[in-house]
Order: structure tokens, then sequence, then C-alpha cells
């Protein structure tokens, strides 16, 4: 891992620990008890800020022949062409959650099914197939484990 | 015999052992996937456990992790890419002896040894959770708050190697764990004034986010051209003589695969690893490691599945999960009312047998279901990874909606994902948050609950003889734990884990 993704990796979860903090400290206290609802978060919240700050120092003090053995798992990490793809795999994820409860789940997951695939690189059979494997999802829901899934709506129209 | 009796008709039924038919099939699949996790298998499954009975449940997480540990060897010895983490440290070998021709002996190797040290892993459970359970009917709060801190050390000082980012993912997990209405006075915490986060981060979502999204996201990238090496005839041809030759290994690899697996927070992957490098240190030839030399299969094998079944030995017992399929398990046991702990073994005795014979079943079924994925190995690798990694992101949106019924849910999951994915890339390990999540507010209610009986004082956390038992060892576990931080700054199983999802790309 390389000094500065542990510099910013520690700084964030410092921040976000002392917020954790800061909300939980602020929580009211339980009366005739020893500790109250915020004891535990508070505690985990300045626990993660003090972590978060050990990271940056470590991170600090790193001799730097340290620095350049990073691991293999960062290698290609950097490269903005899959990190873009992954975003909009996430950007999907989200549009589906968005659109879940207006357009039903046949409609969402068969869009979903066909974009993603387009992202990830498949053939076209595999897209012309989505429909049908919707629809197999569909039927292993809501006809096997009994789960209601959301219809198409005209609600939002 | 009369509990016995019961848990049998719980488990030879039309439900269970169809759920039990399905759940190899599918853990065999993902298994066979290269850089999809047996982990990924069993949080993509816990959807589907919510509308099961309870021993089917627990059937169909028990057989899927079985077999997708088991089924991982095959990647590793045909392709040289290890199915899964607990895969990667015979991954050499195995595919060595591939190319010279015996890499379906490798698997069957694999095969046999996981069979016999699930058993052996089953067999310590078996006979030592009664006995452990009476002893934890003694237990107060005082003990398992002691206990579920040690489980939670454990989790974090198996990574030694990074001790600050495994911490870093320790706090993580218990402030998720601590989102929502808080018991004792009922105040919201950490919710932001949302609605949806008034009940906690739900269970499911947050596993599907951590372990199913990373995983989907890291295999986008395209995998590198693999060639497969062809399967020998006859993969049994000589099985019998090398596990003979190698018994010894066998036996240490299925005591320490046991031993390895009751510590709460490591695992399979860990037990391999330590069997693989005990296996050459006690070889007569040590000089044939790393040449396609079956010793480290055979020892190895039997310790990453000797490990699984003893995972089960805490989290039975008292509630602490051995690794993280075990973690996933104790939330699905809470969501099926059969809540794990020693009242287990008085009040539900015929679900703890009824695990009990699933065990033994999953361990044996592994033999031939594990030749038949063999056999069908080649059509596995073929399926599109396009088309695979596109319904596996279907299922986690349903699986993450289904449980409430929920849109939130399908958000919940999106962003625990997305920071899975962000400490992942700065090798956080994830079993110490899932770990946190899942004891979290075990760890507080047993806290808050001791410290109300000795009236906010703390000396009385030590005063009880078995309370200081169990601390005096979880400081003496950090004691080591760093010193051992300070000396290794880096270890084999962490980068050779690191590397799994690169070569699988």
């Amino acid at each position: 891992m390389s000094r500065r993704s542990d510099l910013v990796a520690g700084a964030v979860l410092a921040l976000a620990g002392g917020f954790a903090f800061l909300w939980a400290s602020r929580l009211p206290d339980a009366p005739g008890f020893a500790a109250g609802p915020g004891t535990f978060p508070a505690f985990a919240g300045a626990s993660l800020c003090v972590l978060g700050l050990v990271l940056c120092v470590q991170a600090w003090l790193r001799p730097l022949h340290r620095v350049a053995s990073a691991g293999p798992g960062d290698a290609g990490a950097s490269s903005p062409y899959w990190v873009w793809r992954e975003a909009l795999i996430v950007g999907l994820l989200v549009a589906a959650g968005l659109l879940l409860p207006y357009l039903g789940f046949l409609v969402t997951s068969t869009a979903f099914l066909a974009i993603s695939l387009l992202i990830c690189g498949s053939g076209w059979i595999g897209i012309a197939l989505t429909p049908v494997i919707s629809l197999l999802i569909y039927f292993c829901f809501t006809s096997l484990l009994h789960v209601s899934l959301p219809e198409f709506s005209l609600k939002v129209f | 015999m009369e509990q016995f009796l019961s848990a049998s008709h719980l488990v030879f039924n039309v439900q269970t052992l169809t759920t039990i038919l399905v759940a190899s099939a599918f853990g065999l699949f993902v298994g066979a996937i290269p850089g999809l996790s047996a982990t990924m298998a069993i949080a993509l499954l816990v959807p589907f456990t919510f509308y099961m009975d309870p021993v089917p449940a627990i059937a169909a997480i028990v057989t899927c992790s079985a077999m997708a540990i088991t089924a991982g060897d095959i990647p590793s010895a045909l392709l040289r890419i290890p199915g899964t983490p607990a895969s990667a440290a015979y991954t050499d070998e195995a595919y060595a002896m591939a190319r010279t021709g015996k890499g379906g002996l490798a698997i069957t190797i694999s095969l046999v040894s996981s069979c016999i040290g699930g058993l052996f892993g089953f067999a310590v459970l078996m006979f030592s959770a009664p006995y452990l359970s009476k002893l934890g009917l003694s237990f107060s709060s005082f003990e398992y708050f002691w206990l579920t801190a040690l489980g939670l050390s454990c989790a974090v000082l198996i990574n030694a190697s990074r001790l600050t980012k495994a911490l870093i993912g320790l706090f993580i997990g218990l402030l998720l764990a601590a989102v929502g209405t808080d018991p004792l006075t009922g105040t919201a915490r950490l919710t932001f004034g949302s609605t949806a986060l008034l009940g906690g981060i739900s269970f499911i979502p947050a596993m599907i986010g951590l372990f199913a999204i990373p995983e989907i996201l890291r295999n986008v990238r395209p995998s590198k051209a693999t060639t497969i090496v062809p399967v020998e005839r006859n993969p049994w041809a000589g099985l019998g003589r090398i596990l003979w030759k190698y018994r010894q290994g066998l036996c240490r690899g299925s005591v320490l695969g046991t031993v390895v697996g009751a510590l709460p927070g490591a695992g399979g992957d860990i037990a391999a690893w330590m069997s693989y490098t005990m296996s050459k240190r006690f070889s007569s030839e040590p000089e044939k490691f790393g040449s396609g030399h079956p010793e480290g299969l055979v020892e190895a094998g039997a310790s990453n599945n000797s490990a699984l079944s003893a995972s089960w030995i805490p989290a039975m017992v008292f509630g602490i999960p051995g690794d993280t399929i075990t973690a996933i398990a104790i939330g699905v046991l809470y969501m099926k009312g059969m809540n794990p702990g020693p009242q287990l073994f008085t009040t539900h005795a015929e679900n703890y047998y009824a695990v009990m014979i699933i065990f033994v079943i999953a361990n044996i079924l592994m033999v031939p279901f594990g030749y038949l994925a063999l056999m069908l190995a080649r059509q596995i690798f073929r399926v599109p990874r396009p088309m695979l990694q596109s319904v596996i992101l279907v299922f986690c949106i349903l699986g993450a909606y289904s449980i409430n019924n929920a849109v939130s849910d399908i958000f919940i999951m999106i962003a625990i994902g997305i920071l899975a994915v962000w400490l992942e890339a700065n090798r956080v390990p994830m079993a110490p948050i899932i770990l946190g999540l899942v004891l979290g507010p075990l760890l507080e209610q047993n806290f808050l609950t001791s410290l109300s009986i000795t009236g906010g004082g703390l000396l009385g956390f030590v005063e009880r003889p078995i309370s200081v038992g169990i601390a005096i060892v979880t400081l003496a576990m950090w004691s080591v734990g760093i010193v051992s931080s300070l000396r290794s700054r880096d270890d084999p199983y962490e980068a050779a884990t690191r590397n799994i999802g690169n070569e699988a790309r």
C-alpha cells in the first residue's frame, strides 16, 4: 500500500471516527444506569479516530524503500478504464434501487442485466437473453419462495 | 437417543435433503469459479434461508461452505488460480502435479483429505460441544463479556502483520453494529435522522455488501487467458497408496485445522497455510515441495475442512463465530430463533444433533460431488463471466430487498459495498468487520449488564474465577500479538491471498 493512500485512509477514518464520537457523546444519559446509549458508540468512534491517526503516523514514518514495494494487489488498480467500469456498475445498482419501486422487478432487472452485460463486455446473444433470465428469477422468487416483488406502477408517470 | 431420532426426522425429509443437494451444487459451482469465495456463496445464499425452516437453513450453509471450499481446489489444480483463499496455500503444488498429468489425482487427494479432515473436525465438535456447553451454563454476563472480547481479539490478532488495519476493521464493525435504536433507552443512535436506520443495519444487506459487491467489482476486470490442464482418465489411481503413505500428515493436518478452526476469527484459509508450512517442515523430502509433491496437499486439504467444522465449536457453544462463514451462520441462527449458546443443548438439543448429522452428510457428499465437479470443470470454467456477474448482481439486489421488502436495504447494501471496496483497496481485513458487526451487540449488552451489576465499577469484571481466566488469556494473546506484529511486517498468507483476485483477472 502506498504511503499516500494510507495517509488519506488514515485521515478519512480519523474524521469519521471523530464525527461518530461527537455524535454519540451528545446523546442523553440514561438515568439510573452507569453507562448511557452513547457510551459504546462513543468509545468505538474515539478508537477509530485514534487508529486513523496512528495509520497516518505509521504511513508518514514508513521508510521510502517500503513505499516502493507496493503489493501486487495494487497492480493495475489505478487503470482509469476499469475504475470507470466499476463506478458504472455501482451507478447502475443505485439506479436499479431507485427505479425498482416504480418500474417493477421485471423491467428493472431486464434493463439492469442488459446494461451491466454491456458494461462487462458481453456479446449480443447474452443481452438478448436478459428478458428470459429476468422472468426465470422472477418465477423462482415469486412462485418458489413466495416473495412479493415490486410490480410495474403507473403512479409515477 | 430420543433427541437423536427427532434430529434424524429433521434432516431426513424432502425439504432438508433437497436443500442439501441444491446448496451443494451451488457451493461447488461458486467454489469452482476462480475469484468467487465460499463466503460470497454463503452471503448470496442467506436471503434464501430466510424462507426456510431452521434446520434446512443451516443445512444449506454447512453444505454450501464445505462444497465451495473443496471445489476451490479444482481451478487451483487445473488453471493455477485458487478458487477460494483456502486453496491458495497449495495451488502451485496442485498445478505442478497437473502439469505432470496428475491433475485429477491432485483433486481427488484434496477431496478425500478434506472429507477425512471435515469428519475429524465434526467428531471433535460432536464430543466437545456438549461438555463445553455445561461449562457455558455457569457463565454470567462477565464471562460472556470476556469471551466476546476474546473472540474479537482473535479476529484482530490473526492479522498480526497489519494490526492497526485489523483494529480499524473491528471498530468499523462495532460502529456499524451500534447503528439503530439503543435497546436500553430506545434512543436513536447514528441514524442521522433516517427512519430506515432505526431498526439498525440489516444483517443480510450488510453481508451481501461486504462480501458479494467487492468480489463482483473485482471480477469486472477481464481475466487473463488461461489454459486448462487436461485431467487423466482415472483420477483415483494411486490415491489410497498416497493417503496411507502420508497418514501422519493427514492426522496432523486434521488436528491442526481443528485447533485453528476452534479459535474465533481464524478459519480454513489460515489453517491451510499453517498446515502446508508444517508439512514441509516435518517432511522427510522437503526438497520435493513445489514440484508436484502430494504430501502438502494431503495435510493442507485435511486442515482446511477440519477447521471449517471446528469453527462451529465456539459458534454453537458460546455464540462466538469461528470465522466469517460461522459469523453469517450465527446471524441466520438468531434470525430463525435458534439462538446459539449453551441453552441450545438443553432446550433445542434435537437441532444441535440435526446440525451434526448434516455435517456428516456434507462431508461424505463432498467426494462424489467433488468428482462430478471435476468431470464438469471444463463446462464450469466456460460459463460467460459477464453473464455470471450480472446475474449475481441481480441476486444481490433481490437478496437485500426481499428481507424487509424495503428499497432502503438495497442502498444499505450498496453503501456497505462501496465501503468494503475502499477498505479492501486499503488492505483492511474483512473478518474483524463482520465479527464486530455480529458480536458488537453481544459485547455491549454484556458490558452494560455487568456494569449495572457492579454499580459502575470495573473491578467486578475480574472477580469471578472463569472471567479472570478468560481475561488473562485475552491479555496474553494481545501481548503475543503485539510482539509478533512488531516482528513481522508482512506474511506469506496475506501476500498470497492478495494475489487471488489478481490471478483471477
